[in-house]
């Protein structure tokens, strides 16, 4: 059911070109989406635009039976019903971790705040810390008190600005996937805003895609990654290969192999690195530098003066300056007619 | 939650209570501006010559920046001393070294000026020893130069003594580990950083010294300010006062410019997270004996020998207790209302004109303003009230009211810088956070900022007290039928010649401002992070 | 939280005050009949027991606001018809016929006024009267200074006291007044020509009171001092035996103006033009020049009564009827500006 939907937002700031353009958003109940971007791309502003920090210029933010904005009316953040994470947490130095997360239940009696605070406290595993001062908590701890003190008040949306980004290693993944779970529990229809591929695909049920203000692409992980609407797309959600191709009768053909097309005239196949297999026959290749990465190999191979590279699994690893062949996988690959 | 939606024509922010609040702050405090700036531009001519108001000019920029060296000297010298190293007293000295403040400086003048008189004893004591007379004449410019240099190197030494507590170990580690010896670090690394907060000290203190009637017309030196009150009572002319005081504006304009740079960059160069002690070093033999030496002297000189010399004044006389008690009583309520509605009005402004720097930049120009030009201004805005009010001018609570209204409009400097500064600690995302919680705009200034700067706002009443004690010219003009403060009482004593009674209620004015100027003090040391938490609670 | 307790402390008290204005405001109207609003620039702590003995004989309260005489006229003009000012008492004559035509003071014609007061201390019009009078003279080191070397205002400025002169500043009135005198009677250039004598004279440049200038002469850093007659017979009362050295060594000459006396100021009182309370005002004037109070303007402040027969101190009575120029004291007002002009050409500070 959906809870928010933001459509056609636009923001700029002074003349230059819009933090947000047109940009649109659809939030379910249950469910989480990623709004995934680079740094700079309008992704914070779209959320605090959803949120009401921040007046849009045009676009509309609305909830199934209210407005939130639109040209005519604004209604101030805090009777939007939305709750918000922000990436730097922004506790209140001045509150104990209780204090911090009974601050938006002030219309509640003390008894019933208490009681209320201890248990979204107990959710996140911060019921023991209810007395200290934010300053006294780790990042992980904080990013808890945070979170449960957005999700107290029960709202139906929750917004969450880089959540994670001030974490890391071992203790992101941990934090995240506590996060997950307690977000999933409450039911609100989630926004999580990253600049992490790997972590919005993860926790991902929707996916959207941003860049220069404007949102390129929506739809499951799964959709986004296979079938990227622009190289643009698919450059956000990972590493590219990208090939000229000549598309005719129906096939896009490359240096590397072809792929069923649609159209005719020059294109580009844009492919992921695992797109390229190694097999017994198939496009010839000529094997330049070979690097270690962990699980895999990654390869350049050559032909026909363009290059790409190759995720290979070690079993296949071939060496620098073998000529082998190249078979494409079109789960892999997109085409796009010039 | 309700579902009303603000039904809005414009992209623009809605004029929220804190807004209006802010507005209505900034009117107050620039009310009285504006009507200098009216009166400089209405007829009346102008009797003093080119050549006079040169001299005048002159000697005021000499003043100022006599005062700005000797102040900046001593103030830096003294912080550095106290920070930076070991040796004995040196924790009395931290705070004690700020007690000056707390003495007006027509105090210092008048203790100095009778002290050094000709038929003074020091004078007298060396014409016998020497069978000459020694040229000690405080009654002069370099006298006053001194006297002022002496009574505002606290605003330097708190200044810089807050930045260099603030300072990043990491920096200074650096240098060392770059190979630097302790005294070359401070040269190289911790001076440049300390830079702006020395300005700033300075420039407080020259807005003081061009603010400053009492004590340079005391000393007998003519300035800028000498001439706005020559044009006004003698003259007749007030435009031509006003007229004067435009230079005197655009001062304060620009010496506020100087400390509002000076404190963003000082922001800026806060770095790491990590605080550890500063490394201090310890002070042996002759140098320790100097420093402390030194400390002592600028105690002795600042505050001690002239508060001394005018306690022993006015031994000789028999003070009349009981109109010193109500003119104490007076000061003390007027000082203490007026500190908390002046730290009201700059908190709204604070959290109200986040967005208009400008208009919170221009309600400090009250602060360099002199007296004189102020009660100008003043009066114009106060006429209004008093011709169209029936009984206003009489009433006690409109006078009242009026003087409380015209210490915000000269004090505000005081009252927001702390604020501002206090305010900075809160992140706009810690407000974002407070109105997603459910708080609107003033809702957040009142659970979130105003909290969290409690303790700015605390050292902002208190500097507004210290100087409403202090005050004068406003107080004279403004006050209601009888009521006497202790500034008043002094300056009135002293127009008659009669020193010895002047002294007690100056002292009295040390007196109630020595516990505010201690904890102020206090404060700057409890200011590296870490040590705040439990002060700001 | 304490912190928004402190802040409403701050509007109730602010309410508080607001409604004491209301209050108090009602109270004036109510009780006018017993009260007299003084604006006063007489910057004396004994005036208080002559309004104290007021009140006493007359059962009206005396209420008063004290501030430099520019400070309460611009004041009363910036209150206008709403002034609650029944009195204006300024120490200097010319600020007083400044602020009489300014038309802040009202006609108060009454005979037993004008019969005690002298007409060249009182205003034409009788919108002020002369209560108290100076007057300013020489105080003179005995050692060194013959007392018919200080017996003209011409001397102070003759080559006989090259650098052994020491006077205050040029913007005080008192000097303001006796350059003013030597205009009225002397024209300006003959005026400028002794501001610059006097200038040349100078041991130091122009800074303190009075009194310093007396000091100054005891300590013989110079011959001659310029002084209101007031302040050496304040030195005088004084039983401090330092001070009672002082005017051992350092005497009062009594310097004359073309043969007319020595120059002479008064305080002078008026009623204001708008004054809610005229009648207690008139009655105020009148307490003024009866002997109490001429008599406590004698021994408290060491003044010249105006009042003649006023019972006062020896140390008073010595110079009291001393001759002054009996120039009409008002004139000093309209001279006043032109006075510190001719200072300033003068290089007097």
């Amino acid at each position: 059911m959906t809870a928010l939907t933001a459509a056609g937002l636009s923001k700029s700031y002074g003349a230059r070109v819009p933090a947000v353009d047109r940009a649109g958003l659809e939030l379910r109940h249950g469910r989480i989406t990623c709004l995934l971007g680079p740094s700079g791309c309008g992704k914070s502003t779209l959320l605090r635009l959803i949120a009401g920090l921040e007046r849009p210029d045009a676009g509309e933010v609305r909830t199934p039976d209210r407005v939130l904005s639109d040209a005519a009316s604004f209604t101030p953040p805090e009777q939007r019903d939305i709750g918000l994470v922000f990436q730097d947490y922004a506790l209140f130095p001045h509150l104990t971790v209780e204090q911090n997360v009974g601050f938006g239940l002030n219309r509640l009696g003390g008894a019933e705040r208490r009681a209320r605070v201890m248990a979204q406290l107990e959710r996140v595993r911060m019921a023991d810390r209810a007395d200290a001062y934010p300053q006294a908590l780790s990042g992980g701890e904080q990013q808890r008190v945070a979170l449960a003190r957005a999700l107290v008040c029960e709202p139906g949306v929750v917004l969450l600005d880089e959540p994670f980004s001030g974490l890391d290693g071992r203790l992101k993944q941990e934090v995240r996937a506590a996060a997950l779970r307690t977000l999933r529990e409450s039911g609100a229809a989630v926004l999580v805003v990253t600049h992490d591929a790997e972590e919005a695909m993860m926790m991902a049920d929707e996916l959207a895609l941003m860049k220069h203000g404007r949102i390129l692409q929506t739809g499951s992980p799964r959709d986004c990654y296979l079938q990227p609407v622009s190289p643009e797309a698919a450059r956000l959600l990972g590493d590219t290969v990208e090939l000229a191709a000549t598309i005719r009768d129906g096939r896009a053909e490359t240096p590397f192999g072809a792929l069923p097309a649609a159209g005719s005239g020059p294109g580009r196949l844009v492919a992921r690195p695992e797109a390229f297999r190694i097999a017994d026959s198939g496009a010839p290749v000529r094997v330049g530098s070979v690097s270690f990465a962990g699980p895999f190999v990654l390869a350049e191979i050559e032909a026909e003066g363009q290059k790409a590279v190759a995720r290979v699994p070690h079993a296949l690893a071939p060496s620098s300056g073998d000529l082998v062949h190249i078979r494409l996988e079109p789960a892999f690959c997109t085409v796009f007619p010039d | 939650m309700t579902t009303a939606a603000v039904p809005r024509a414009r992209p623009f922010p809605r004029l929220g209570g804190l807004h209006l609040a802010a507005i209505l702050a900034a009117v107050i405090a620039l009310a009285p501006l504006l009507a200098v700036v009216a009166t400089a531009l209405g007829p009346g001519a102008d009797s003093l010559t080119a050549q006079t108001f040169a001299r005048y000019a002159l000697t005021s920029v000499a003043l100022a920046g006599s005062v700005a060296v000797g102040a900046g000297v001593l103030g830096a010298l003294a912080a550095w001393l106290v920070v930076m190293h070991r040796f004995p007293g040196r924790d009395l000295f931290a705070w004690a070294l700020v007690l000056p403040l707390a003495a007006p400086a027509f105090a210092t003048a008048y203790g100095y000026a009778d002290l050094f008189d000709v038929a003074g004893p020091v004078r007298t004591g060396l014409r016998a020893a020497l069978g000459f007379d020694a040229p000690l004449e405080m009654r002069s410019l370099p006298g006053a130069a001194i006297v002022l240099s002496l009574a505002f190197y606290p605003y330097v030494y708190l200044t810089l003594r807050a930045a260099l507590v603030n300072q990043s170990v990491g920096a200074l580690e650096a240098a060392r580990s770059l190979g630097r010896s302790a005294n070359g670090a401070f040269w190289a690394v911790t001076l440049p950083m300390a830079r702006p907060a020395i300005a700033a000290g300075m420039a407080l203190a020259v807005m003081e010294t061009l603010a400053d009637y009492g004590a340079s017309s005391f000393l007998g030196v003519q300035t800028l300010t000498t001439g706005v009150v020559r044009a006004w009572s003698v003259f007749g002319s007030t435009a031509e006062a006003a007229r004067l005081a435009l230079p005197l504006l655009g001062a304060a304009a620009v010496l506020l410019l100087i400390e509002r740079l000076s404190r963003a960059n000082r922001s800026a160069d806060v770095g790491p997270s990590r605080w550890r002690p500063l490394p201090t070093q310890q002070l042996k033999g002759p140098g320790a004996t100097a420093a402390f030496a030194f400390c002592l002297a600028l105690i002795t000189l600042g505050l001690l020998l002239p508060a001394g010399w005018l306690a022993y004044r006015g031994l000789s006389v028999q003070p009349d207790a009981a109109r010193l008690l109500h003119g104490g009583l007076n000061a003390l309520g007027l000082a203490v209302v007026a500190a908390l509605f002046t730290t009201a009005l700059a908190a709204s402004i604070a959290l109200g004109a986040r967005k208009s720097r400008l208009i919170a930049r221009l309600t400090s120009l009250g602060y360099a303003t002199p007296g004189a030009v102020m009660a100008i201004g003043l009066l114009a805005p106060a006429g209004f009230l008093w011709r169209g009010l029936a009984g206003a001018a009489g009433g006690f609570g409109v006078s009242i009211a009026l003087l409380l209204l015209a210490y915000a409009a000269r004090l505000m400097a005081a009252a927001l810088e702390p604020v501002d500064a206090g305010l900075e600690r809160v992140t706009p995302s810690m407000i974002g956070a407070a109105r997603m919680l459910g708080q609107t705009e003033s809702g957040a200034a009142w659970r979130v900022e105003l909290p969290m700067a409690t303790g700015a706002l605390v050292t902002a009443a208190l500097l507004v007290f210290i100087d409403v004690l202090k005050e004068l010219p406003a107080t004279v003009i403004l006050r209601p039928f009888g009521f006497d403060t202790l500034a008043v009482m002094a300056d009135y004593y002293a127009k008659d010649e009669r020193l010895a009674d002047a002294a007690w209620p100056s002292l009295l004015i040390v007196l109630v401002s020595i516990p505010a100027v201690i904890w102020l003090t206090r404060r700057v040391g409890a200011s590296r992070p870490g040590a705040a938490l439990g002060a700001s609670q | 939280m304490s912190l928004q307790n402190r802040l409403l402390i701050v509007l109730s008290l602010l309410a508080t005050l607001a409604g004491c204005s209301g209050e108090k405001g009602g109270d004036d109207t109510a009780s006018s009949g017993q009260v007299v609003n003084l604006y006063s620039a007489r910057h004396y702590d004994s005036d208080a027991q002559i309004y104290d003995a007021f009140t006493r004989d007359t059962g009206i309260r005396v209420r008063r606001i004290e501030a430099p005489a520019d400070q309460l006229i611009a004041r009363m003009k910036a209150e206008g018809a709403q002034s609650p000012a029944d009195v204006l008492i300024i120490a200097d004559a010319g600020s007083m016929a400044i602020a009489a035509d300014a038309g802040l003071l009202q006609a108060t014609p009454d005979a037993g006024l004008e019969s005690r007061v002298a007409a060249n201390l009182r205003d034409p019009q009788d919108r002020w009267y002369a209560v108290s009078r100076r007057a300013r003279v020489v105080a003179y080191d005995a050692a060194k200074v013959r007392p018919e070397e200080v017996a003209t205002y011409d001397q102070l400025a003759s080559p006989r006291f090259r650098g052994k002169l020491c006077v205050r500043s040029s913007d005080n009135p008192y000097n303001l007044s006796l350059l003013s005198a030597l205009i009225e009677r002397w024209g300006a250039d003959r005026a400028r020509a002794w501001a610059k004598g006097v200038v040349a004279n100078m041991a130091r440049p122009p800074q303190g009171g009075d009194i310093d200038q007396i000091r100054a002469v005891g300590a013989g850093q110079c011959e001659v001092a310029i002084t209101n007659s007031y302040y050496y017979l304040r030195i005088a009362g004084s039983p401090a035996a330092q001070d009672k050295a002082l005017v051992g060594r350092v005497l009062l000459a009594w310097p004359s103006l073309d043969g007319r006396g020595a120059h002479e100021n008064v305080s002078g009182a008026g009623v204001a033009a708008h004054a809610p309370n005229r009648a207690n005002a008139v009655r105020f004037l009148n307490y003024l020049l009866e002997a109490r109070a001429q008599g406590i303007f004698a021994s408290a402040t060491n003044e010249f009564p105006v009042v003649a027969g006023t019972p006062m101190p020896d140390r008073v009575a010595r110079y009291a009827a001393m001759p002054v120029d009996p120039i009409p004291v008002g004139a000093y007002g309209a001279r006043q500006a032109e006075a510190q002009r001719l200072f300033e050409e003068a290089g007097w500070r």
